[in-house]
């Protein structure tokens, strides 16, 4: 039995090679659905902050200051490469580095990603409204450039009380006057 | 891919400071022959009075601190001081909670920061080989933080000056 043990142990390594892994001579090999850094897109982001909710570690931070600024900090020197956050993302803003394991650094105030969404002005009646994420734009209007961006950023209230063709004439305009 | 090779053998002494233990497994992962961080002559010791490099996991509990710190006096200089899983970067899960004493960095210089929780052996062996840099450049007394060239991925990036 142990004889036998012992055997096969040494036909398995004369026939696979060596157990030891030949690192770092060569790249580290990760298992599938390995999951590593997230990272962020801040085009994508629409601030719905639901990533911030359900992340274990409060790793990220995000600041909503509605008409002024909205901050979005993500720690890797707190974040477990859980991919909650990645999961919970409505829109892929979030996604996941799935082929490296190494992070290593001299220095943990550098492990962070800070970003944000800027404010845009609606171009009907120039309230500040939050940028319109670029996934959500390409579905609503099959490309992401200067008008459909403008479209995409006419606020809830306009679009509740103006007619169609007064939200058009109004974007044209806008981009008249910005271009 | 060259490897900087250290003027000796480097002694590392595990040192935890209220983790989970899931860092510890992983760096005794990194001492078995599956990953086999001995083939650079890393060996793990039982005294500090022995060691070159300190592999500390956890966040300083309030209880350890007291210890931690009679423990990282005991290390002879030059020593590197690696943290290994982010509860002892920032205090990551534990974070904010009312028994610690804060992050060892708070406490002693750190010189190498291995990311994850917990992190990957793979990722121990490059925090170890980056600390074995250090430990070269703390000999020949030029280190600062910028001088360390050993990259995420455990290559040398520059040549030593
Ligand atoms: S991966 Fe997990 S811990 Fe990291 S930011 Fe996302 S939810 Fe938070
Ligand atoms: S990153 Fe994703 S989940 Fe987080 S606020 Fe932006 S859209 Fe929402
Ligand atoms: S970093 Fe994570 S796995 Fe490692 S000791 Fe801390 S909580 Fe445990």
């Amino acid at each position: 039995m142990l004889f036998g043990e012992i055997f096969g142990k040494l036909i398995d390594t004369l026939v696979g090679g060596p157990v030891v892994k030949p690192f770092p001579k060569e790249p580290v090999k990760v298992p599938p659905k390995w999951r590593g850094k997230p990272i962020y897109d801040d085009e994508d982001c629409t601030g719905c902050r639901q990533c911030e909710r359900v992340c274990p570690a409060n790793a990220i931070t995000i600041e909503d200051k509605k008409g002024e600024f909205f901050s979005y900090e993500l720690n890797y020197g707190v974040c477990i490469y859980c991919w909650y956050c990645i999961d919970a993302c409505p829109t892929k803003a979030l996604t996941g580095d799935d082929h490296s394991g190494l992070y290593v650094s001299n220095d943990r105030t550098k492990d962070l990603i800070k970003s944000g969404v800027p404010y845009v002005e609606c171009p009907v009646c120039g309230t500040k409204v939050l940028r319109p994420s670029r996934s959500i734009v390409i579905k609503q209007f099959g490309k992401y450039d200067a008008e459909s961006l403008a479209r995409a950023s006419v606020c809830p209230k306009c679009r509740r009380e103006k007619s169609a063709e007064e939200i058009d004439q109004a974007v044209r305009d806008y981009l008249s006057a910005n271009e | 891919m060259t490897v900087l090779k250290p003027e000796k053998s480097l002694w590392i002494y595990h040192l935890n400071t209220g983790s989970c233990n899931g860092c510890d497994i992983e760096i005794l992962a990194a001492l078995t022959p599956k990953y086999d961080a001995e083939r650079f002559g890393v060996k793990l010791v039982g005294s500090p009075r022995h060691a070159d490099i300190v592999v500390a996991t956890g966040p300083v509990t309030a209880v350890a601190k007291e210890s931690v710190l009679r423990v990282l006096e005991q290390v002879p200089d030059p020593k590197a001081i690696v943290v290994t899983g982010v509860c002892g970067i920032t205090g990551g899960v534990f974070r904010g909670g009312y028994s610690l004493a804060g992050p060892l960095d708070t406490l002693v210089p750190v010189d190498v920061y291995v990311l994850g929780c917990p992190p990957k052996p793979e990722g121990i062996m490059v925090g170890i080989i980056k600390a074995a840099e250090v430990l070269e450049l703390k000999r020949r007394g030029m280190y600062t933080k910028e001088v360390v060239r050993v990259s995420e991925k455990g290559e040398v990036l520059d040549a030593v000056r």
